[in-house]
């Protein structure tokens, strides 16, 4: 008895002394961990802080032996600000609530680490927000290198969102938002609103479907965002024909891309009225049933679109008082179908232009047509900008919005 | 002369010699008598070897002999009158009732009435007192001295009489006992308001007053190699199955305690002792015991405790309370279940915390991470430390709030709560979510409705925060791994600890509805199948 009590005594304790042995080689407090927020990717030699000097630049700038293209990485970290400070009135909306470090280099790993040179606590990326990658590092190199280190890195997230910036990129991190939420946060924010708004083309564009797009060798499709002045806001999408930069589409067509793909989760439709013309009418959508099919007949293929949709109408101009009558119902439903077909074929129109298949038909050929797809996969991108697509529209008004 | 003096010297040297070692072995045997009649003097006196004698004086003097170390023991000698013969009554003061000594004993006895002659033809002298002269409710023959002197400590009076080697004991007991009052433990809303006391006669009234039904038994005996303390198993017979009766008897018969503390008797009666675990559980409750009793557990009641132990009691069994069999359903399962949650919190809570913040903040979502981050910056210790100080403060306030007058008690709480609570986050030693989860945990370990469970929780919450300060979510899992394995090891009698939980078979499938849920009585129509009662039946018809 006392023999085993003294074998079990001795292995316990070896367990609690090999414990804080083994243990706690990646315990950090949490107040002890830089969480980067965004991450902004520039040419070198741009994404300056206004007013940055070529010194502190070389002061920054990394020097790698290896590669040619170099880039200005930016990092958003956040900043707890100390209890004390916030109560004396100093916190709150007005202070910033992140920094933002930036470096030089090509391997964006690479330039991850070196930056702890700058940083007195080390960097985590668990709560990485967004990427933002400015038009001239697309236009340089194609996707797939910039973002692999996202993609293999283990504390990236599959939902950190992905933008395309026009101008520079940098720019974009230092935005204070009016909300006071950390500048990251709000970037996220804006993307999460596409519900609300066909215009907003971020359904199924982040990290995450990126990767997705990128393994079934798919074009890549991933929301534009500006900066001007104290104004940030999504605009359009940029468009890649696989991982490589074609253009930017503008709202509307990104609205019409969202007819056909049947992603809008609710959108307003505006159209001329048919009653009182030179005014015009709004309908917000409530239901949608959308059908995409494709057909093959022999060599030629081409894809058929039904879109039944229900709405109610929400803006009148022109009709007083402001109520509208119901015998004009069937008028104004073929109004709403005629502006959702042009919506569409604007959006087809453009889609094909810059030769970008963001519509899916090649997955729709895929999923339905396997052989045919088999046929023309290699010729896709000469077939695709030739498909033509036949659409149907029904709008049924349920609602009028009568009020007394 | 010159000659002389040294050899007279050296017998004298001798001489003096003998003397001194003369004295010292006196000293010692002297030592040794003292330390012998020392022991003689305290040495325990063994009631068994004294038997009863015909002779009264002899009887009193071993009596006196016995009893000798006390002052409270009464003796009161006199004359029967109607038989000449001399008698005795022997008892002790505080524990007696005066009035049936002095109108049924001694008042009886002395008389001198015409009939008494008639009662010496007709039956021995120690019948004819103890069936006509004698009016107490309760006359026993005893002719060991042993068992009387046991009835003698236990307040009953014993009768001596002159010429007959049979003692009469007569029931006079009347012992000062708290009267029935609310269980302070185990407060509840709709339960009834009667609780058990020290006394065990009253215990018993108050299940028998429960289940009037022949088949309730209370068998006694008495436990303790020294306090001789008594002890009831209450069962119902045809319900409880014999195999657990006889169990619990033979684990009560095996206590070899000299002196065993009542109110500790479930630290001798568990399976596995060294366990942190309780798993024989203590109820202020009759209606608690008496659910029990009808679900085929038994109960031990001891006297000098207002605790009832109830055998077996399993892990589900420290859960319940009797408001979830008096409220309705369905809020009554929810309340469990919140029960359960908060047994879990009480034990994770500060170690989930601390993996979260140290290891694993990239678990948190981000608007969190901003808040934490927020309120500990600036915060000297890590998360582990941190916790640890707030733990030791929670402790050491639940332990004065117990230990304190209850009149202290606010200022505790005030001093406690308030003063350290503000200050210490004021002060940037603490940040404000550990308040929150120490809090947090302290209530919810207060919800748990068993104290007992609560205290092996409190225990194992530091070493999980250890594991987790050392190997983070890992080391969490792992130590609930350790405890999950350890409680289905336990045993109560026989009984696997997580019994109705984890069935043995899918016959035992209905005992589910009363563990972590609880379903309507009307639907709960057998007993516990884990038990194994000879009557599974709950509900008759059909």
């Amino acid at each position: 008895m006392m023999d085993r009590l003294r074998k079990l005594l001795c292995a316990f304790l070896l367990l609690v002394f090999v414990l804080p042995l083994a243990g706690c080689w990646d315990r950090r407090e949490l107040q002890e961990r830089n969480l980067v927020l965004a991450i902004a990717l520039d040419l070198a030699d741009e994404g300056l802080k206004p007013g940055q000097s070529q010194e502190t630049v070389k002061a920054e700038t990394f020097v790698q032996p290896t590669g040619s293209k170099r880039y200005r990485l930016s990092l958003q970290i956040l900043k707890y600000e100390a209890k004390g400070a916030g109560s004396k009135g100093g916190g709150g909306q007005g202070a910033r609530k992140t920094f933002v470090l930036s470096n030089t280099g090509e391997s964006l790993f690479e330039m991850v680490r070196d930056m702890l040179g700058q940083s007195s606590r080390a960097l985590y990326f668990e709560h990485m927000q967004v990427v933002i990658i400015s038009e001239a590092v697309l236009r340089q190199t194609n996707l797939a290198p910039i973002l692999d280190f996202f993609f293999r890195d283990a504390e990236m997230r599959s939902r950190i969102r992905v933008y395309a910036t026009p101008g520079q990129a940098r720019p974009l991190l230092e935005f204070k938002p009016p909300t006071g939420e950390p500048g990251g946060i709000y970037l996220n924010n804006i993307a999460r609103n596409h519900v609300k708004n066909a215009h907003i083309g971020t359904a199924r564009t982040d990290l995450g479907h990126i990767i997705q797009a990128l393994d079934n060798d798919a074009d890549v499709i991933m929301p534009r965002i500006d900066i001007q002045d104290e104004v940030v806001k999504i605009r359009g999408l940029a468009v890649f024909r696989r991982d490589r930069f074609g253009g930017y589409l503008d709202e509307y067509a990104v609205q019409g891309i969202r007819f056909v793909r049947g992603t809008e989760r609710g959108a307003i439709i505006t159209a001329p009225c048919p009653v009182h013309p030179g005014e015009i009418l709004a309908l917000e959508l409530v239901k949608h049933e959308t059908k995409l099919t494709p057909h093959v007949a022999g060599d030629d293929i081409y894809f058929t679109l039904d879109i039944n949709m229900t709405g109610n109408l929400s803006e009148v101009h022109g009709a007083q008082p402001n109520t509208y009558d119901y015998k004009n119902k069937d008028a104004l439903e073929q109004a709403f179908a005629q502006e959702v077909l042009a919506n569409v074929s604007y959006a087809v129109r453009q889609s094909q232009t810059v030769g970008c298949d963001t519509l899916y038909f090649g997955s729709k050929l895929k999923a339905h047509e396997p052989e045919t797809w088999k046929r023309v996969k290699e010729r896709w991108d000469e077939i695709y900008p030739a498909i033509s697509l036949y659409t149907s529209v029904n709008v049924r008004i349920r609602n009028i919005g009568v009020h007394r | 002369m010159q000659k002389k003096i040294p050899l007279e010297n050296e017998s004298l040297f001798t001489k003096l010699q003998n003397l001194k070692t003369l004295i010292a072995g006196a000293s010692e045997v002297k030592e040794d008598i003292e330390t012998l009649v020392r022991t003689l003097n305290e040495h325990c006196v063994e009631s068994e070897a004294y038997q009863l004698k015909t002779a009264l004086q002899v009887n009193i003097e071993h009596l006196r002999e016995i009893l000798s170390g006390s002052d409270d023991i009464q003796f009161r000698e006199f004359w029967i009158v109607p038989f000449q013969v001399k008698a005795a009554i022997v008892f002790l003061e505080g524990m007696i009732d005066q009035g049936i000594i002095n109108e049924h004993i001694i008042e009886k006895l002395t008389a001198s009435r015409s009939s008494h002659k008639f009662c010496l033809e007709q039956l021995a002298l120690i019948d004819s007192i103890r069936n006509i002269i004698l009016t107490a409710a309760s006359v026993t023959k005893e002719d060991s001295m042993e068992a009387i002197i046991s009835r003698i400590l236990s307040g009953d009076a014993a009768l001596f009489i002159d010429t007959v080697n049979t003692a009469l004991v007569i029931a006079t007991r009347k012992v000062e006992f708290r009267a029935v009052a609310e269980p302070e433990t185990e407060a509840e809303v709709l339960g009834p308001r009667d609780g058990f006391t020290e006394e065990l006669r009253v215990n018993i009234t108050l299940i028998r007053r429960r289940i009037i039904n022949p088949n309730l038994i209370i068998k006694k005996q008495h436990i303790g190699i020294r306090s001789k303390a008594e002890v009831a198993v209450v069962y119902l017979r045809g319900i409880a199955n014999f195999k657990l009766i006889h169990e619990v008897e033979k684990r009560l018969k095996n206590i070899t305690l000299d002196i065993p503390a009542p109110s500790g008797m479930h630290n001798l009666l568990e399976d596995k002792p060294f366990s942190i675990f309780p798993t024989v559980m203590s109820t202020e409750r009759p209606d608690k015991l008496a659910a029990a009793l009808a679900e085929g557990k038994a109960g031990i009641l001891v006297d000098g405790t207002p605790f009832c132990y109830i055998a077996p009691s399993t892990f589900p069994d420290f859960f319940k309370a009797g408001d979830d069999y008096y409220e309705k359903w369905l809020p009554a399962a929810l309340i469990r279940i919140t029960r359960y949650a908060a047994a879990f919190f009480a034990l994770t809570m500060p170690a989930l915390y601390v993996a979260v913040t140290s290891f694993h903040p990239g678990l948190l979502p981000t608007p969190l991470v901003l808040t934490i981050g927020t309120s500990r910056e600036g915060v000297p210790f890590p998360a582990f430390v941190e916790a640890l100080i707030m733990e030791a403060l929670l402790e050491i306030m639940q332990e004065a709030g117990i230990r304190l007058p209850k009149i202290i008690g606010p200022a505790v709480s005030i001093v406690g709560g308030l003063v350290i609570g503000e200050a210490a986050v004021r002060a940037g030693l603490v940040s404000p979510p550990l308040i929150i989860v120490t809090s947090f945990t302290a209530i919810a370990t207060f919800s748990i409705s068993s104290y007992r469970l609560g205290l092996p929780l409190r225990l194992l919450r530091v070493p999980l925060m250890c594991l987790a300060a050392s190997l983070g979510m890992f080391g969490v899992m792992c130590g609930l791994l350790a405890i999950a394995v350890h409680l289905s090891i336990l045993e109560s009698f026989g009984e696997p600890y997580l019994a109705p939980l984890v069935p043995k078979s899918r016959a035992n499938l209905s005992d589910l509805k009363d563990t972590i849920v609880i379903l309507p009585a009307t639907q709960m129509v057998e007993r516990p199948d884990y038990l194994e009662p000879p009557d599974g039946k709950r509900q008759k018809g059909e």
